[in-house]
């Protein structure tokens, strides 16, 4: 069975397809002849070696035709990447990760010659916390200046500075358009002296200056610079000047609702080594592929479950605090653990060309286990789910999931309903949810913690 | 694109990118600033530009609006 990727048209020279589970690449006689230069070189092989690339070998076997309707000269495979993450579900510290090594990747092909297509935040992935590069169809011999400068700045470098020097979070403008923040409307944000912070007057002013009253075509452009002597020495410069540029980028510390939640929340001690323990023993016990840790806040829970899976996907709304975690993992956590912003109540929908180029977050993420702490209580009573539909969305990701259930006699559920009218959450009980809760899944293991307020579950789908 | 209509939005990305580099390569724009200042005194330059300018307009007609449209191939 073949199937295309749907964000992979635009480049005539390369797609890739998926074939009985296998990521392959289709090259034409131009995108074959760039691999062959490209395969040939020594910085290939040693960012393989680093995981900075990923890995990819020659395809002997059937393909299908191009999209084109033409036969490809040659199909290379991909190693495949275990889960799928969009730049806007990224924290500050993972798309920081990713422009440099977008950056890091053009200087070591550019020292031999080589440059790329574009500067797109989607070439990257991401293997836990270490990013990697996907895009092999995008080298190419190296003639002048970098091309893929305008779409690093829109998906790369204007995010990172909105939030750095502006405290702007990017997530919804990078959720918005596959192509990022346009350089007029970046100048827009940076008004008065804002437009003398680091980098922002050649990058965005400059830039969206230039937009505007460069009116001469490309091809053009590109000849006068090269009769001026500009060649590959422009593309090293520009992407070494950007990579000094992006290392100095850093947010403020920020605090948030969250970020203390740990020291703040009424936990006993009792209760929370008894979650622990319930936790680490149906993970053990199950030994999963991918955990998803919807609401994950601090990661406590991604972290038990990061012993005995193959890989955690952490996800949580509030972006300070999946930073937080996210550079806690940089600094030396497993390998394993991939920490998401996402709003649970409003997760990432189809983007780009015919809503199908980047996917939804539920088919991405193909969970073995799921875990619902502590989160019941935020969907039925802060955002007014109805808790039927909140089981009916942990029965759709069809796996096992582990559910607390916090009850309105905990102190945390009172503060929630405190701020609602009576009588609207009279239906929020143990009992009710419990009920609802085994209609659908059968429920294997019901603990109450010491608290005596709120209930763990482990729930198999029937 | 936005006003640009059939010109790549990516033209003025390419000077900026020089201008980053902290290359004169600046100057490339400039030079096309002087032949503004030219086109006022000399008509020399007046008609090479509209020469210019015809080229690029043949250049263009029939290429479509999305081939120019500042997409760039990804993935």
């Amino acid at each position: 069975m073949t199937t295309a990727e749907p964000a992979s048209f635009r480049d005539p020279d390369t797609a890739v397809f998926y074939q009985d589970g296998r990521v392959l690449r289709g090259l034409s006689e131009q995108g074959k002849a760039d691999w062959d230069r490209l395969a040939a070189t020594k910085f290939l092989g040693e960012l393989v070696a680093a995981g900075k690339v990923v890995r990819t070998t020659p395809f002997e076997g059937g393909a299908p035709l191009s999209p084109r309707g033409a036969p490809w000269a040659a199909v290379i495979e991909h190693e495949r990447i275990p889960v799928i993450s969009y730049p806007f579900e990224w924290p500050f510290a993972l798309l920081k990760q990713a422009a440099v090594l977008h950056l890091e990747v053009l200087l070591a092909a550019l020292g031999e010659g080589i440059s790329m297509k574009d500067g797109y935040a989607y070439n990257v992935q991401f293997r836990g916390v270490a990013p990697t590069f996907i895009d092999l169809g995008s080298f190419e011999p190296a003639k002048g200046p970098w091309p893929g400068y305008r779409q690093f700045c829109q998906t790369l470098l204007f995010p990172l500075m909105i939030q750095a020097h502006l405290g702007i979070a990017y997530q919804s403008y990078l959720r918005g358009s596959v192509n990022g923040l346009e350089p007029g409307d970046v100048r827009g944000m940076f008004g008065g002296l804002r437009r003398f912070k680091k980098g922002v007057f050649r990058n965005v002013y400059l830039h969206s200056v230039l937009e505007k009253k460069v009116t001469t075509s490309t091809e053009q452009v590109k000849s006068q610079l090269k009769q001026a002597g500009f060649g590959l020495e422009l593309a090293k410069a520009t992407a070494g000047k950007l990579l000094k540029l992006v290392h100095k980028l850093d947010v403020k510390k920020r605090g948030s609702t969250w970020s203390d939640y740990r020291e703040t929340c009424s936990y006993s001690d009792a209760d929370a080594s008894a979650k622990q323990a319930f936790v680490d023993g149906v993970a053990g016990a199950m030994a999963p592929g991918t955990v998803l840790d919807l609401g994950a806040n601090d990661g406590e829970y991604s972290l038990i479950a990061a012993r005995h899976a193959q890989q955690v996907i952490a996800v949580d709304a509030d972006e300070p605090t999946i930073d937080a975690f996210a550079r806690r993992l940089l600094a030396g956590g497993p390998g394993n653990v991939l920490p998401l912003v996402m709003d649970l109540v409003d997760p990432s929908p189809g983007i780009g060309w015919r809503n199908r180029e980047r996917a939804p977050f539920p088919e991405r993420v193909r969970p073995d286990l799921v875990f619902s702490l502590a989160l019941v209580h935020h969907l039925a009573i802060s955002a007014n789910v109805p808790l039927p539909e909140v089981v009916g969305w942990l029965r759709s990701f069809d796996a096992p999931a582990v559910v607390e259930f916090v009850d309105r006699d905990d102190p945390m559920t009172k503060r929630l309903l405190a701020n609602k009218p009576a009588g609207l959450f009279d239906d929020y009980r143990l009992d009710a949810f419990e009920k609802l809760l085994g209609e659908q899944f059968s429920l294997d293991k019901r603990e109450l913690l010491p608290s005596g307020t709120r209930t763990l579950f482990l729930a198999t789908p029937r | 694109m936005r006003v640009l209509g059939y010109l790549d939005a990516g033209t003025g990305s390419i000077v900026a990118s020089a201008a980053v580099a902290g290359f004169a390569a600046v100057a490339v724009f400039f030079r096309m600033g002087l032949r503004r200042v030219k086109m006022l005194f000399s008509s020399k330059a007046r008609a090479e530009y509209r020469a210019e300018k015809e080229a690029l307009a043949a250049a263009e007609e029939g290429t479509d609006n999305l081939a120019d449209a500042g997409t760039s191939p990804t993935t």
